[in-house]
């Protein structure tokens, strides 16, 4: 029981559903995935592989009338998918808060920025409105929003996009959570505000020792900023470890052609490896590895057969049915 | 080295924000690219790159300066003098979605263009054959509607329709930026094979360094509407000269955990570009800045060495 304590998210074999207009959308598919206390764990994956629907799930975000949960998601060991709305809604901001792409979208037009965190507080504690502001201004200028006195009084559309991520990091903060879901918070921001972005959420977390959830497709951030990663491909993990093993040893196919793609380096005679094909789409049922048909170590049991999670090491596995092989660094003996 | 295909002297674009204020997108900028190169340019939102390869295609009118395409000056003609040049200039953007006609079938996008120029179909069959086999898809992408191909089969198409014409110069907006990793290196080769196979000329707009220290031969870093550094890519990132530059590459995502370390992170936001005076651009956030000079006198893009160009007071 002890591991149920270290973790602060655990995932069981999540199943997402959801209803939509072009028919059922199978966006999470069997996952499972564990974050520790304290860390900040990576997910990495393509557009539409599913990553932004399972942390979704986690904050239970969706409009629950048109989706299906199957699984587990424990956080803090509460099984949320057991809650009531009602108590949801308590959790969410105080125990767990999410930063999204685009700060501009997530925040109100029409008040401003101070009133916007000291709403967050008042809702979620029970503070006199003098207390609250005074906390409001604390933050801003804590997060780098300075004059806080200032920028408390500015509306959205007076803020730069990174002042405004700077603005929903201090929102989500403001209640002190003990997990933070940032779904590609920089990758709306130019490089250099990127930076500053990065710096700031690591600067939070050593002040703060919350648990973080990094979603990006850029490797690059992941490299930067975490700890554990998991790689993501047609609404499963298949592929989860310490940032080290994943960029050292990757074991499934789909990991390593994801580093193997990024353009790095100068020499232009060399072409890049590429993935052929695209993802398989979420509404179709995928038989065997949904990697497969993209894959050129695939065989014949690949398509038929869906590869189990196979451990590597401590806390690094990965599901295809050749991983050990790739995690050794040995050569594939079929070539086809 | 080869000859000087594209001229760019002086450039200048104001955009009026009011009456009395201009902001200003490009502003005095100068530059040549070369017969068969592919030319980078890097720069945040709002430096000013698009603006630039707009304005050769003459997709904007300019306010101020001369663009030459092989000797003959382009940025004065109408519309229809225009056409001539369109055939031989052509431009990839950035969404391939919104390139395409949602409601158009990929097969008409192609044979549109072929009809306006006057091409026979027998000749565009054969032309569009070739191209489907250059990018790598099937025929039956043709009959396809934009929303039901992928963003990187789009970007392909994309490409493919910008080489119709047989053109000798591409400007490619920010090509991979909306493309997810696997599918970025798909078109960067697509890209790279285009200038070796076919010898064509690319302007490659970019705010990736990466990317642009993949693909290109030369490289200009742009900042608020002007070159702060312009090089041979191998010149810029192994003895990179401005302080932008070297911000830039320093906040750049590192290639592997053990590269973490206490970077440098440039402060500040990229200033409004309206009604910019006096002085360097960069002072502002340069922790270089020498008051009373950087931020009174515009420094010049000068020849620091041989194909090495700056625009500082105190370069490194």
């Amino acid at each position: 029981m002890k591991n149920m304590h270290d973790n602060i998210v655990e995932i069981n074999n999540l199943e997402v559903e959801i209803i939509s207009p072009d028919g059922l959308l199978k966006a999470v598919r069997g996952l499972s995935l564990n974050v520790r206390r304290g860390e900040t764990h990576g997910i990495v994956g393509e557009s539409g592989c599913g990553k932004s629907v399972m942390v979704k799930s986690i904050m239970r975000l969706h409009d629950e009338s048109k989706v299906a949960y199957s699984g587990n998601i424990f956080v803090n060991n509460k099984n949320i998918m057991d809650l009531k709305i009602r108590n949801m809604r308590k959790l969410r901001g105080k125990e767990m808060a999410m930063i999204f792409q685009n700060p501009m979208t997530s925040l109100s037009p029409i008040m401003t920025v101070g009133e916007q965190i000291l709403e967050v507080l008042t809702a979620k504690s029970n503070i006199s409105k003098d207390e609250a502001k005074k906390r409001s201004l604390e933050i801003l200028e804590k997060v780098g929003i300075t004059p806080g006195e200032r920028r408390y009084k500015q509306y959205p559309f007076e803020l730069s996009g990174g002042l405004l991520q700077r603005v929903m990091i201090a929102m989500s903060m403001v209640n002190n959570p003990e997990l933070l879901i940032a779904d590609e918070p920089t990758t709306a921001l130019d490089v250099t505000i990127q930076a500053q972005i990065l710096d700031l959420m690591k600067s939070v977390q050593k002040s703060t020792g919350v648990s973080i959830i990094f979603i990006t497709h850029d490797l690059g951030v992941i490299a930067e900023m975490c700890d554990r990663v998991s790689i993501m491909y047609a609404g499963k993990i298949v592929e989860s470890g310490n940032i080290l093993d994943i960029f050292d040893h990757p074991a499934h196919p789909y990991t390593k052609a994801l580093f193997e793609s990024k353009p790095k380096g100068s020499d232009r005679a060399e072409r890049m490896l590429t993935i052929p094909g695209a993802p398989p789409s979420l509404y179709d049922d995928i038989p065997g590895c949904s990697f497969a048909l993209r894959c050129k170590y695939a065989c014949p049991k690949c398509h038929s057969t869906s590869p189990k999670k196979i451990e590597l090491d401590k806390e690094h596995w990965a599901s295809c049915h050749f991983s050990r092989e790739f995690f050794e660094k040995k050569e594939l003996l079929h070539d086809e | 080295m080869s000859k000087k295909i594209l001229d760019v002297k002086h450039l200048k674009k104001y955009y009026p924000v009011s009456k009395k204020s201009f902001l200003h997108a490009v502003d005095d900028v100068s530059f040549s690219i070369f017969q068969g190169e592919i030319f980078g340019i890097v720069g945040e939102s709002g430096s000013g790159k698009s603006t630039i390869g707009r304005s050769i295609l003459n997709l904007i009118a300019i306010d101020k300066g001369e663009i030459y395409w092989d000797g003959t000056r382009i940025d004065s003609l109408d519309a229809k003098g225009m056409l001539e040049f369109r055939k031989k200039m052509q431009m990839v953007f950035q969404n391939p979605l919104a390139s395409f006609n949602p409601k158009q079938y990929i097969g008409s996008a192609f044979s549109e263009l072929c009809k306006f120029y006057k091409i026979s179909r027998h000749e565009m069959n054969e032309k569009i054959i070739k191209l489907l086999e250059l990018i790598n898809l099937p025929a039956d992408v043709l009959t396809r509607m934009p929303s039901q191909l992928s963003g990187g089969q789009l970007q392909r198409l994309s490409i493919a329709r910008s080489l119709l014409l047989e053109p000798d110069f591409i400007v490619a907006d920010e090509p991979v930026s909306a493309l997810d990793v696997s599918v970025q290196a798909q078109i960067l080769n697509l890209i790279l094979d285009l200038r070796d196979k076919m010898g064509l000329t690319i302007l490659f707009i970019s705010h990736d360094l990466n990317v642009v220290e993949r693909i290109c031969d030369r490289v200009a870093v742009m900042y608020l509407g002007v070159i702060v550094e312009m090089a041979k890519k191998e010149q810029l990132f192994s003895h990179t000269m401005h302080p932008y530059t070297h911000a830039l590459i320093e906040v750049n995502p590192i290639e592997h955990p053990s590269l973490r370390k206490d970077r440098e992170i440039i402060a500040g936001d990229i200033p409004s570009a309206v009604d910019v005076g006096e002085g360097c651009r960069f002072a502002g956030r340069c922790q270089y800045c020498k008051k009373g000079l950087c931020d009174c006198v515009t420094p010049e893009l000068i020849e620091v060495e041989s194909g090495h160009w700056v625009a500082c007071h105190c370069p490194f």
